[in-house]
């Protein structure tokens, strides 16, 4: 495994993109419903506003990780649902590589006993 | 229900994107609000809280603003370790070709600002290739070495030779590995098609082995074809493929050459180049050294040699002039003041053009510079709009070396584009140059876009990439990561350090157009003094035609012929005067030999005044309108070749010889022909320019042809209209006397005139077009700049004109800005054009290199330009929305 040097800034902005690309994963979804996901399945742990989603969003599409596209339903405002292309998918499996491992070395380390939990 | 569109469009600061994806973006946020509305209200809570729930969602709308500017500008935030080698070079090659297809406005500009200048350059590049630098396709082309002489009182470097010159030099040296001469004359080919003149090099024998040259098709000359009973030729290849289609059984065939018979040995290779008039056939001759050549002819050869190997030119030189000193000494009468130059070959065929292409790739390479300058300073612009993209992947750790690797990844992308694109310009721009060139410019048929010059283009490329690339990535990465989190997403790019980097791109850009405006200037003003030089005749309205009589007609009939034909023309309806000259004006080199006046001691070998020569019929002055000055003009009664020989001379001879006498019955001594007998002077006429319109005044002696009964001799008409309108008469006429007879180079004089001026009208044609590239260039570079600096400046402006300053006030700062800008630049460029402007001295006629005129008119052009460039954006600053201006961000 390569070295990885811990930056607080930067882990937190590759695990964002890391989760909102892992809910893209089975299926697209439009904005809300990520930061709703996001809220109930860390147990309310994690909040993504809209101030911080929506940048994030937008910054997947111009990497070509995501695609977005409007979507229409009768009585209902128009939403921009996002799904996650090839380049998405081969970014998530990396970046959920780099994770794996380095918690296993932070458990290594702290021994916080993760994968006991 | 909220309005929740209203909501967010009315909070969020602008983002400065395309209206439609700010639309998109608002249209999103408020589709989150609504549906968090929607949720508290579904949970009970009441309008007001959940107004207040919708609304935490976005608790900071200015950071929000920029946390989305980011994140449509630069995907690319992720400082993650670029891959290793080529793997990371393609991912910046890929992220580079993201941005240049999201700013199509920004890329274009750049791509084509590089482009012209990229094939400005490579275009006459391939000129300067082919003409100058490709080595000849000799074999061993530097050994080659033409060989003429000097007369330096008489301010003659490179003078014809004489042939008993030329034999004592192939004797007596020990530097050359063979020596060749070769001697021009017409001669009409009689076989099977129409008659056409041709023209003939005669060289002896070894002359393709000393070039280093063998033909394609047959063989080349033996020592046995120099017999005077031999009568043997080569043929060139356009002659060959034009003439006899190609047929190679024309080996050993003969043909008839103004009614001799030669027989045809060989084909010469379709590069084959020789010195002076590309020649139609090669004959060969030779020099019988028992002939006294110094008695029977004046110079008239020209010689090539090649160096023994490990024998310098210098070295060559030495020795070459050491004999011409032996030979002034043992033939004072026919060589004192005479030396010896050698030049080598290459030199030669570029000659005179050499220095104007040298002039012009320089031109070229400003017009680069200033290209550079300002991409340079719209990426500089672009750097600034990126300073918070570049401030973020600092703090995430990105290094310095990958950040400027990715710009100048960006910056050659960006010149590769333009030198693409210059490419396919400049192979029109190179058609463009072959048809418009001066005809003569040597080798210009073969320029073209081949892997040399491609190779230059690349290199051109990427040294402009690397050159306005590297200024803009360094001040982009440079200066601290906070300032570029804070100022406003300008960083050091956008800062104060940016706009003096800009200032400074305008005032070279601006310097260095000007450079090329006054050299643009200066030969404008050359040319039309030229223009407006008298020629010393009426040139309007006269056709020239050259005709050559077959064979070795005797005098008599020679004289006889062109005085029924000047007869015969003069008849057609709508010719008002028709006569003949021997090298008639614009026409290239004549005759000049030595003189003196009768009654006077003979002026010492070496210390004789020489005077141009010229043969004419009766009525030449007439139909020119040349000034009688004083005496008269040649009668028919002068054009026996009997009883005393007549001469007209010109106003330089009479200044120079008779300058407190008048000269008419004076005689003179002329080394011209066989008779020993001096002239008399009957008549005075007006000088007349023969060579070009900056020559100035040369003495002058006409004979009558009678006395120098030449074989070919050009028509001079002059019609009462359309010259043009006349030739199928005047060749009818031609006809009539002789069914079989050539005729050439019919032109009116008009078009000598003109060709005498091609290379002037050329050169000044070429660099007036990149003079006005830079200063398009230039302008846009300045406006550019304003433009910037008023959007940089937009809430400020928009706070003065607040408080109450007027828009003129608001006006006159920012013109006062770029003004001083250009002013600047137009100082830096006048001291620079000073230095500069003397490689032109050569090609000034009327003016210097420092006439201040020039200099004035452009720079007065120049800051008119650069006011208007200025003052479009600082008139629209004057007008700004307070309110809008004092929102901007």
């Amino acid at each position: 495994m390569a070295k990885m040097d811990v930056d607080s800034g930067a882990l937190q902005k590759s695990s964002a993109e890391m989760i909102v690309l892992s809910l893209l994963e089975a299926r697209a979804r439009h904005g809300y419903e990520i930061a709703k996901l996001i809220e109930a399945r860390s147990d309310q742990k994690l909040q993504f506003h809209v101030a911080s989603l929506y940048p994030l969003l937008y910054r997947l599409e111009r990497k070509g990780w995501v695609e977005g596209r409007w979507v229409e339903k009768a009585g209902e405002r128009r939403r921009r649902f996002y799904q996650i292309t090839p380049a998405g998918r081969k970014a998530l499996r990396a970046q959920r590589k780099v994770w794996r491992e380095m918690i296993a070395a932070i458990d290594r380390l702290a021994q916080f006993g993760v994968g006991n939990a | 229900m909220p309005d929740w569109k209203q909501y967010v469009a009315t909070r969020l600061p602008a983002l400065g994107l395309r209206p439609e994806r700010e639309c998109q973006i608002v249209e999103e946020l408020a589709a989150q609000l609504e549906s968090t509305w929607q949720e508290a209200r579904a949970a009970g809570a009441g309008e007001q809280e959940a107004l207040e729930r919708a609304a935490s969602q976005i608790p900071d709308w200015q950071a929000l603003a920029r946390d989305l500017r980011d994140a449509e500008a630069a995907p690319y935030l992720d400082p993650a370790p670029a891959p290793p080698g080529f793997a990371g070079f393609w991912n910046d090659i890929r992220f580079a070709s993201r941005l240049m297809v999201r700013a199509p406005g920004f890329s274009a500009t750049a791509v084509v600002t590089i482009a012209l200048a990229v094939g400005a350059c490579t275009a006459i590049y391939s000129v300067l290739e082919a003409v100058v630098l490709r080595s000849l396709d000799y074999k061993n082309p530097n050994e080659l070495v033409m060989v003429w002489e000097t007369n330096l009182p008489r301010g003659r470097t490179e003078n014809v030779i004489s042939p008993a010159n030329f034999l004592d030099w192939k004797a007596r040296n020990h530097v050359f590995a063979g020596m060749s001469f070769l001697g021009q004359t017409r001669r009409s080919l009689l076989d099977a098609g129409d008659p056409t003149e041709l023209t003939v090099q005669f060289v002896n024998a070894g002359f393709l082995d000393v070039i280093g040259t063998q033909p394609i098709l047959g063989r080349g000359f033996r020592a046995d074809d120099e017999h005077p009973d031999q009568h043997t030729v080569l043929l060139a290849h356009p002659l060959w493929q034009s003439r006899f289609q190609g047929d190679p059984r024309i080996i050993g065939r003969t043909i008839n050459l103004s009614g001799t018979l030669y027989t045809v040995a060989g084909v010469l290779p379709a590069n084959f180049r020789s010195v002076g008039t590309p020649p139609d056939i090669l004959e060969c001759a030779s020099l019988d050294p028992a002939n006294d050549y110094r008695k029977r002819s004046g110079r008239y050869m020209r010689a090539v040699a090649r160096l023994l190997p490990g024998i310098s030119i210098e070295r060559a030189q030495q020795e070459m002039s050491a004999i011409a000193a032996r030979l002034e000494v043992e033939y004072p009468e026919f060589d004192k003041g005479w030396g010896v130059n050698l030049v080598p070959l290459r030199l030669q065929f570029s000659g005179s053009v050499r220095s104007s292409l040298l002039i012009l790739m320089g031109a070229t390479f400003l017009v680069l510079l200033i290209a550079c300058a300002n991409v340079a300073g719209l990426l500089l612009a672009r750097a600034a709009a990126r300073a918070r993209e570049m401030a973020i992947r600092a703090s995430l750790g990105a290094p310095r070396s990958r950040v400027i690797r990715q710009l100048l990844t960006e910056s050659l992308l960006l010149a590769g584009a333009g030198g693409v694109l210059g490419c396919f310009l400049a192979f029109g721009a190179l058609q463009a140059i072959r048809d418009f060139a001066p005809r003569d410019v040597p080798r210009l048929d073969t320029a073209a876009l081949n892997p040399a010059v491609l190779l230059f283009a690349l290199a051109l490329t990427v040294g402009t990439g690397i050159l306005f690339g590297l200024v803009p990535a360094l001040a982009a990465v440079r200066g601290s990561t906070t300032r570029g989190l804070k100022e406003g997403g300008r960083g050091l790019a956008g800062g104060r350090h940016g706009n003096r980097l800009r200032g400074a791109f305008v005032i070279a850009e601006t310097a260095l157009a000007l450079v090329l405006l006054v050299g643009a200037g200066l030969l404008l003003r050359t040319l039309s003094f030229l223009a407006a030089q008298p020629p010393g005749f009426d040139s309007s309205n006269l056709l020239t035609l050259g005709v050559s009589l077959p064979g070795r007609p005797d005098d008599a009939r020679v004289v006889a012929f062109f005085r029924e034909l000047n007869d015969r023309i003069r008849q057609v309806p709508g010719v008002e005067a028709a006569s003949s000259i021997v090298w008639p004006p614009f026409s290239g080199p004549g005759a000049a030999t030595g003189f003196w006046v009768d009654g006077r001691p003979k002026p010492p070998a070496g210390e004789v005044p020489v005077t141009d020569v010229r043969i004419v019929q009766t009525g030449y002055f007439e139909t020119l309108r040349i000034p009688l000055q004083r005496g008269r003009l040649f009668r028919e009664e002068d054009q026996t070749g009997k009883g005393v020989c007549r001469f007209i001379v010109s106003e330089a001879l009479v200044r120079a010889m008779f300058p407190q006498e008048d000269p008419l019955g004076k005689r003179l001594h002329v080394e011209m022909g066989g008779r020993k007998v001096p002239g008399e002077i009957i008549g005075v006429v007006g000088d007349v320019k023969f060579d070009s319109l900056s020559q100035s005044a040369r003495p002058m002696v006409y004979y009558p042809h009678a006395e120098l009964p030449a074989s070919s001799m050009t028509l001079v008409v002059r019609t009462r209209s359309d010259p043009h309108l006349l030739t199928q008469s005047l060749l009818a006429v031609i006809r009539q006397m002789d069914p079989r007879q050539p005729v050439s180079d019919i032109r009116t004089m008009e078009d000598w005139i003109g060709r005498s001026l091609a290379e002037t009208r050329f050169q000044t044609a070429l660099l007036s077009l990149f003079a006005a590239v830079a200063l398009v260039l230039a302008v846009i570079g300045i406006y550019g700049l304003m433009a910037y600096s008023v959007s940089q400046r937009t809430q400020e402006i928009g706070i003065r004109l607040t408080l109450g300053a007027l828009p003129r006030d608001v006006i006159l700062g920012l013109l006062r800005r770029g003004m001083l800008l250009a002013s600047l630049g137009v100082l830096v460029g006048l001291t620079g054009a000073l230095a500069v402007s003397r490689v032109l001295n050569k090609q000034l006629y009327g003016v210097t290199a420092a006439d201040p005129l020039t200099y004035a008119f452009v720079a007065v052009i120049l800051l008119t330009v650069a006011l208007m460039a200025v003052y479009f954006p600082a008139r629209r600053a004057a007008r700004f929305d307070t309110l809008a201006a004092l929102r901007y961000e």
